[in-house]
């Protein structure tokens, strides 16, 4: 296969939207070196893909459907389906304020994933649909059932602190 | 919960973009070689196996379905497994059901019994396939269920409307009976259900043009536990020529939190 577009474009894209996308390989994932491989195969796919993209929110929307593609496979192999321990996930300066990161990443994955592209990315439901694949009905039930698991987790965590 | 804090967590989360930029164009070159070398002969034996293995599925397909066509009397029915990217093939065998589509509905309004009648909705991804088949009705064990008696019925059919609007301001119209809505971002907006009754009728082809959905009432135990009763669908189908055709299906509902309005499991068998 013919490279499709220069480095520098290529370039320029990681420049634009890696941020974006390691953030949803991590969540997916919640491995940081795997994030980053998964982001190294993403933007190669970019360069050799023979797409016309029609602007910036149609290239988006398909470096995240590749990310999440490619972290799926991750998961397919089973020795990656190990449980990566939570606070190897990121190392934040002061870890205690931000117990919802780590609730969020304590969620199946389908789960966590649509919280984030819902919360985060503030993708509407129609949208994370049309990402993941799947109706919107389901991204519906999973957002409600994410946020009652989140809630349980959260008040689980604050009776610990009370006792 | 606030989620707002996941927010500001996700913010200090941060990418090394030289690290990758240098990743990448370290593997470029790597890259360019591997392609020059061998995309050529590759493609070619790809796009062979390719077409030959294309080629062996459809002849299978189009035997297979010679096969289930054969006889009209061993229709079948799929459904849309636990997975939900599986049909499977339901058999004596228990299926899952899939049970990632569910709604809990808790204190029913405008019912004035019971506040703490629950149901739990799911879309319906039954499907029939045979010859000549003019109509298919699903009819449950159940007697018949209105509005009024709906909470002392083990389940009921509902069809659940996909195009979603705005929140009704009221649920008392007797169609729309119950809903379930998010909030995204400014709007309020919401899926409607409309509850049927304990049977319905398809024309067969077009029998997936509505999302049509299984309520299951929740009952309270004298532990007071949540518990959901099994029933039997019955599945009619009426041929071209006016004679009809019958099977069963038990459906049995289970809960792995007796205290949560939710269903973890769908057992259906063919009986």
């Amino acid at each position: 296969m013919k490279l499709q577009r220069s480095e520098a474009e290529t370039v320029a894209v990681i420049e634009q939207y890696s941020d974006t996308l390691y953030k949803i390989a991590l969540s997916y994932t919640r491995c940081p070196a795997t994030a980053e491989d998964i982001l190294q195969d993403t933007f190669l796919k970019y360069m050799q893909c023979q797409i016309e993209f029609e602007n910036a929110e149609h290239t988006k929307a398909w470096l995240i459907r590749v990310v999440i593609n490619e972290s799926k496979k991750f998961y397919r192999l089973f020795w990656n389906s190990k449980r990566i321990p939570l606070e190897d996930i990121y190392s934040f300066e002061i870890p205690e304020r931000h117990d919802i990161f780590y609730a969020v990443m304590n969620l199946p994955k389908k789960y966590r994933m649509v919280i984030h592209l819902f919360y985060y990315e503030e993708f509407s439901v129609k949208e994370i649909s049309k990402i993941l694949n799947q109706k919107e009905n389901t991204v519906l039930s999973w957002l409600h059932r994410a946020r009652k698991l989140l809630k349980r987790d959260m008040e689980v965590e604050y009776e610990y602190r009370r006792i | 919960m606030n989620i707002e804090e996941y927010k500001r967590a996700m913010q200090e989360v941060n990418v090394d973009k030289d690290k990758i930029k240098l990743r990448f164009e370290s593997s470029m070159d790597e890259k360019k070689k591997k392609h020059l070398r061998i995309v050529q002969p590759n493609n070619f034996n790809r796009k062979i196996r390719i077409c030959v293995t294309s080629l062996i599925l459809i002849f299978m397909l189009i035997n297979v379905k010679s096969l289930n066509n054969a006889d009209v009397a061993n229709f079948t029915i799929t459904v849309y497994a636990s997975d939900l990217n599986k049909e499977l093939l339901l058999s004596k065998n228990p299926v899952s059901l899939s049970t990632s589509n569910q709604f809990n509905i808790q204190a029913i309004t405008n019912e004035g019994k019971n506040s703490e009648t629950g149901s739990v909705n799911f879309d319906l991804n039954f499907k029939c396939e045979g010859k000549n088949i003019r109509k298919i009705t699903y009819q449950l064990s159940d007697k018949t269920i209105s509005r009024e008696n709906r909470s002392e019925a083990v389940a009921w059919f509902a069809e659940n409307d996909d195009s979603y609007g705005t929140i009704p301001d009221s649920t008392s119209n007797e169609d729309v009976s119950v809903y379930r809505s998010y909030r995204d971002n400014t709007n309020h907006t919401c899926y409607v259900t409309k509850m049927i009754g304990n049977s319905y009728s398809v024309d067969y082809e077009n029998q997936n043009d509505k999302q049509y959905a299984l309520e299951i009432n929740l009952f309270q135990n004298e532990k007071g536990e949540l518990e959901a009763k099994k029933f039997t669908i019955t599945v009619i189908l009426t041929l071209d020529d006016g004679s009809t055709l019958e099977k069963h299906i038990l459906v049995r509902p289970l809960i792995a939190d007796t205290s949560e309005y939710e269903i973890s499991k769908i057992e259906i068998t063919l009986k």
